[in-house]
């Protein structure tokens, strides 16, 4: 059985509190969290091979540099598919949608960057 | 080495088609001090803002939408002045085949999302290093060419130029030939002919040891020498190389030293006197193309002991008889590993008629020239017709 990773990385996110500061990173993640990352992953199924390649890859870098970890998994996961269903589209909007949950979670929660380091 | 302070001054372009990446980046590179970052959202835009701020370094994501970042890559090593600029590529741990595929474009080096400030800072102050240090070298050669070109500009103009040895050939009835090549941008071959009387004609050909500019400069200062000390009327070749001897080894630091031949041509008693300081042979041929003298040197080179004593000889050299003298470097094998010898050239001398002689020569040395040969060539190839002079034309052989 494989363990499916964790949502979110919190030692990256510590990590870049500490490289860039509490408000830029705070910036970054509104950033984040108003890009429409949405749009073309709801077309994602009937994209060409090639902008299927791209959309996943863009979305994966960008996760990647924000630790959202489930959402790395789920690009990395779709990218080796030959052909990418209506299910798998709904799949990795899912875990967009709970990557931006959790990461509004770790901003405004009790211990979230907000209200722990402020 | 810069220091750090300075590369913080560089100009970095990011491209990336992801606002959120190019803001992290852009906020990393500032923890350094970094302040003059550009950003292009994705390949079209990253060439216009090249173009307009023309950066010491670029961050490159590879998949961007409209042209991609290896194209973006191509393109840029294939701009002339920008092909140097260090692109760092920015992509994932798992593309191994996009990491290969960014090297065959041009990229620099790599670094993978997620990216990390330690390894973005130290790669981008390491490229950066490699640019200015590669500018800086790039500046120094192109002044260090333009110098050396006005030097060998200005080393050629020291030999005697074409008006003057018409004018030789106008007073006197002597033609010379002479030839001049250095193996690298200067050398430490000079040749020298002026008229010494109203019937004589000396001239000279000398050999500093090594090449390049230190040669060239020994040059300079023996044509100064012999400017302020010239070879008086009453003086024989000998006496003159003796009193350049002292003049250099007064002047010249231990270990350089050079070969010289002194050549005095007497168009009225139809001889030819030389001395020569362990200069290579000095073939001379009569009228009727025979060849009749070849000379070696048993004297020491110039700039070896203070008091060396060399020694003056004289030929017969009828009118329409002609010799020859060469700098060492004939004898030096060049690139085909081909070269003459003393013997093969007194052989060829004894067995050919000096027209085709110097033909021959000239020929190997047209062969030789376009390679980086491995010594400066000289010679000089002389032949006396006093029936072609007219003494009135006088100034410009002095």
């Amino acid at each position: 059985m494989t363990i499916p990773p964790p949502l979110l990385d919190s030692a990256r996110l510590q990590t870049l509190i500490q490289d860039v500061g509490q408000d830029v990173l705070m910036a970054l993640i509104q950033e984040f969290l108003a890009t429409d990352y949405e749009t073309p992953l709801k077309t994602l199924a009937t994209q060409s091979p090639q902008q299927q390649r791209e959309t996943l890859h863009g979305l994966k870098g960008v996760a990647a540099n924000m630790g959202a970890m489930a959402l790395v998994d789920a690009c990395c996961q779709l990218s080796q598919r030959p052909h990418i269903t209506p299910d798998d589209q709904a799949y990795i909007l899912r875990v967009l949608g709970d990557t931006r949950g959790g990461i509004r979670l770790q901003v405004t929660g009790d211990r979230g960057i907000k209200n722990h380091y402020s | 080495m810069q220091s750090p302070h300075y590369y913080t001054n560089a100009r970095i372009l990011i491209v990336d088609d992801d606002r959120v990446n190019r803001h992290l980046i852009r906020a990393l590179l500032a923890t350094k001090g970094y302040r003059q970052v550009f950003e292009a959202a994705d390949g079209i835009e990253a060439l216009e803002m090249k173009k307009q701020h023309n950066p010491n370094l670029i961050l490159l994501d590879l998949h961007m939408p409209h042209l991609s970042g290896f194209d973006v890559c191509r393109i840029i090593r294939r701009d002339h002045d920008h092909e140097d600029i260090p692109i760092l590529v920015i992509t994932q741990m798992d593309s191994t085949q996009d990491r290969a595929a960014a090297f065959e474009a041009g990229a620099t080096d790599l670094i993978t999302k997620p990216v990390h400030k330690d390894e973005l800072l130290a790669r981008v102050s390491i490229h950066l290093g490699h640019q200015f240090l590669t500018q800086d070298l790039m500046r120094y050669q192109k002044r260090v060419a333009h110098e050396l070109r006005r030097a060998y500009d200005i080393q050629r103009s020291l030999l005697p130029s074409p008006h003057k040895i018409q004018a030789i050939h106008g007073r006197y009835g002597v033609m010379v030939d002479g030839y001049c090549h250095p193996s690298t941008e200067l050398g430490g071959d000079m040749w020298h002919v002026s008229g010494l009387d109203g019937h004589r004609v000396l001239m000279s050909l000398v050999d500093f040891s090594g090449h390049g500019v230190h040669a060239a400069l020994h040059t300079v200062w023996l044509q100064a020498y012999m400017g302020h000390n010239p070879m008086l009327p009453d003086e024989n070749p000998d006496a003159y190389l003796a009193k350049i001897n002292k003049a250099l080894k007064a002047y010249m630091p231990l270990g350089h030293f050079a070969t010289m031949i002194v050549m005095v041509l007497d168009t009225q008693q139809h001889t030819l006197t030389y001395a020569s300081a362990a200069h290579p042979q000095l073939i001379v041929w009569d009228a009727e193309g025979h060849c009749t003298h070849i000379a070696e040197s048993q004297s020491l080179p110039l700039g070896i002991v203070e008091d060396a004593v060399f020694e003056a000889v004289t030929v017969p050299l009828p009118d329409g008889g002609c010799f020859f003298a060469y700098s060492d470097g004939l004898l030096h094998p060049d690139l085909c590993e081909t070269a003459f010898t003393e013997a093969s050239l007194n052989t060829l001398a004894q067995q050919s008629a000096p027209e085709f002689f110097l033909d021959l020569i000239k020929a190997y040395l047209n062969i030789t020239r376009p390679n980086h040969v491995p010594d400066d060539n000289t010679f000089v190839f002389v032949s006396c017709r006093t029936e072609d002079a007219q003494p009135q034309t006088q100034a410009a052989a002095s």
